[in-house]
């Protein structure tokens, strides 16, 4: 081993600086990479989930009301949702109502947070979001933790979250589980005339929990419960035309009203647009980076190829001087690998939504295949070289030459 | 002990091939001094790669202490090379960035000794050729004799039974030459077979053995008898 290590690091004597410059080359485009599938897997995100929706005929119902009137009657308009929803709930003709809620004021370790409520339906409406974290099944009534603030609480532990209602005091909750990165929560916050699958979901310092009578209960002793605002609504697939037509004329009362289907074109339409504007930068400076790797690669053989073919003469096989050719550019690619890996794992730890640059992204370890799989690339090239370049000229031929 | 049998070897480049030796047959008995000499082109160095397992052949057969080299798979004909034959070539075949240390512990980087014992044993051939005083230094900053004292260090690091020398003296004034083939000869009397090509009359007179090869074959044979 030690011996290796001896080989390898004479070899890059007199290329050291080529080779420095090439990985850091490398490890940008990589990064690069990552940056960019981040945004687009942060894009998708939304999309994802509500394409593979299982609900058949349902409408997302956006409230008519501004931020400013929202913000001014927040009674009111809780009341109203909650007779809407209500009222719904009762109507033939209406499968289901999503709704979300919110609960608050409390605080977690000195830090103002909210707890969401979502219908118990909802991952089973929307599967996918299981693959993100949202997942009751071990606890109906345990809570799910969105935010890096609670990377420290274990699964399966408590949390204790400090409230306000009727005076200060705490409060003990058993921790699920926790929502992946980038802790997107599906409770409906926005509405507008094209509305998009992004506009169903959040982020923020929030912990999600079902809407179960046992939490609503519970919550409604110690916070403020709010409707959010905006629904969805599911049709039974049963109903007749004219009760889904009663339904469709109710709604179209309360807010507007968007069939799913036309949310999940419409978002759609922004992931290719985003992919377009997206992609081009990232394949660009992989492919130069590889160029570039590949094209040093073959100027340092050229420049190691005498003195290869003195390893050969003092007792190193053809098979050694591949190796050696072969594990240096592995070692030039290596860094490209560890930073970004480093990068992946390290960034949904810290706090970065005030990094403009860094926020809106999506970090998760499926990125790692970009990473892992560009490496294997390098190195299959690598190898491509070092055998070609044996193939072509044996060691012999360049003592030969040099002799001559 | 050396055994070629009917040695073919033949140079393809496209359509064209070109047959450096014509069924070469040659014993080397251990210990040894020969010179194989001939005119450019006669195929002595060919004959010389052979010998020290650099080249392959298509017809024959190249037994190296009983041991019958002629199929030897790459890796194997390597380890024997790194094990039984030092080279002490007329470029001198060091890499001139480097240490004269390093260069000289490269057989050994290759062999099974093991790693704390390899700077030591380098040293000790370094002395062995006058030259300890050079480790550190790079090779590019020596003297044509200083380096081919390096080359034959190289050689004998790994005690090899078998020196082979191409032209050892082709790059070196009169004074120097007689120096590397003084140490030539010093190594043969400790034992070493040693073999070299020369046009050179001075230094292949140093052989007990002369060797004559013009366009790839043997025409002469002649050992010196001690008077």
């Amino acid at each position: 081993m030690m011996k290796i290590l001896r080989l390898i690091s004479s070899y890059f004597r007199g290329i050291r600086l080529p080779a420095i410059i090439l990985s850091c080359m490398m490890s940008l485009a990589v990064f690069v990479g990552v940056l960019t599938l981040s945004r687009v897997l942060y894009i998708v995100h939304d999309y994802t989930i509500v394409k593979h929706t299982t609900l058949t005929d349902a409408y997302y119902v956006g409230t008519l009301y501004t931020i400013e009137e929202l913000l001014r009657d927040p009674d009111t308009i809780n009341r109203e949702t909650e007779a809407a929803i209500e009222t719904l709930s009762q109507t033939p003709g209406v499968q289901k109502v999503y709704a979300a809620y919110t609960a608050s004021p409390l605080e977690y370790a000195g830090t103002g947070i909210s707890i969401s409520l979502i219908d118990p339906g909802l991952t089973e409406a929307f599967p996918r979001l299981k693959q993100t974290g949202v997942d009751f099944s071990g606890d109906p009534n345990g809570c799910l933790l969105g935010s890096k603030i609670f990377n420290r609480v274990r699964d399966g532990g408590q949390i204790e979250l400090q409230f306000f209602m009727p005076e200060p005091h705490a409060e003990t909750f058993s921790v699920s589980g926790h929502i992946r990165h980038p802790y997107k929560q599906m409770i409906f916050p926005s509405s507008g005339t094209t509305p998009r699958a992004s506009d169903l979901f959040a982020v923020g310092d929030s912990i999600l929990m079902q809407s179960t009578e046992e939490n609503v209960a519970r919550l409604s002793q110690i916070a403020e419960i709010q409707y959010n605002p905006n629904y969805i609504v599911s049709l039974d697939p049963a109903a007749s035309e004219e009760a889904r037509q009663e339904v469709l004329q109710y709604l179209n009362a309360q807010g507007l009203v968007t069939p799913l289907e036309t949310i999940i074109a419409n978002s759609a339409q922004m992931v290719a647009k985003e992919l377009k504007r997206q992609l081009p930068t990232p394949m660009f400076l992989l492919i130069s980076s590889t160029v570039a790797y590949l094209s040093i690669l073959l100027l340092i053989i050229r420049k190691k190829a005498y003195e290869l073919s003195v390893y050969h003469l003092t007792g190193g096989s053809k098979r050694t001087c591949v190796m050696l050719v072969f594990l240096s550019g592995c070692i030039i690619a290596l860094p490209a690998l560890l930073l970004n890996t480093l990068f992946v794992l390290l960034i949904p730890q810290y706090d970065w939504t005030s990094n403009a640059y860094l926020s809106g992204i999506s970090v998760t370890p499926d990125i790692l295949y970009l990473v892992f799989g560009y490496y294997l690339f390098t190195v299959f090239l690598s190898g491509l070289v070092a055998a070609g370049s044996m193939a072509k000229h044996s060691p012999l031929s360049y003592l030969r030459g040099a002799a001559s | 002990m050396i055994q070629l049998k009917n040695i073919c070897k033949t140079y393809r480049a496209g359509p064209n091939q070109f047959q450096a030796l014509h069924g070469i047959d040659l014993t080397i008995e251990k210990g040894e001094f020969v010179s194989i000499c001939g005119p450019s082109g006669s195929g002595k160095t060919t004959l010389l790669n052979m010998i020290g397992c650099l080249d392959t052949f298509e017809a024959g057969q190249y037994l190296l202490n009983d041991t019958d080299v002629s199929r030897m798979r790459d890796k194997k004909r390597a380890n024997l090379r790194n094990a039984c034959i030092g080279f002490v070539l007329q470029d001198f075949a060091l890499i001139n960035a480097q240490t004269v240390l390093y260069n000289v512990m490269l057989p050994l980087l290759f062999s099974k000794c093991p790693y704390r014992e390899i700077k030591k044993k380098a040293l000790t051939a370094l002395n062995s050729v006058h030259i300890l005083d050079q480790a550190h230094k790079k090779v590019n900053q020596l003297s044509g004799g200083q380096r081919q004292r390096v080359a034959i260090a190289r050689a004998i690091v790994n005690h090899p039974e078998i020196i082979l020398a191409d032209e050892p003296t082709g790059q070196l004034d009169s004074e120097t030459s007689r120096q590397i083939m003084e140490l030539l000869t010093e190594l043969n009397q400790r034992g070493i077979t040693v073999v070299v090509v020369t046009h050179d009359p001075i230094v292949a007179a140093t052989a007990s053995r002369k060797i004559t090869v013009i366009d790839g074959r043997i025409t002469s044979d002649t050992v010196d008898v001690p008077q």
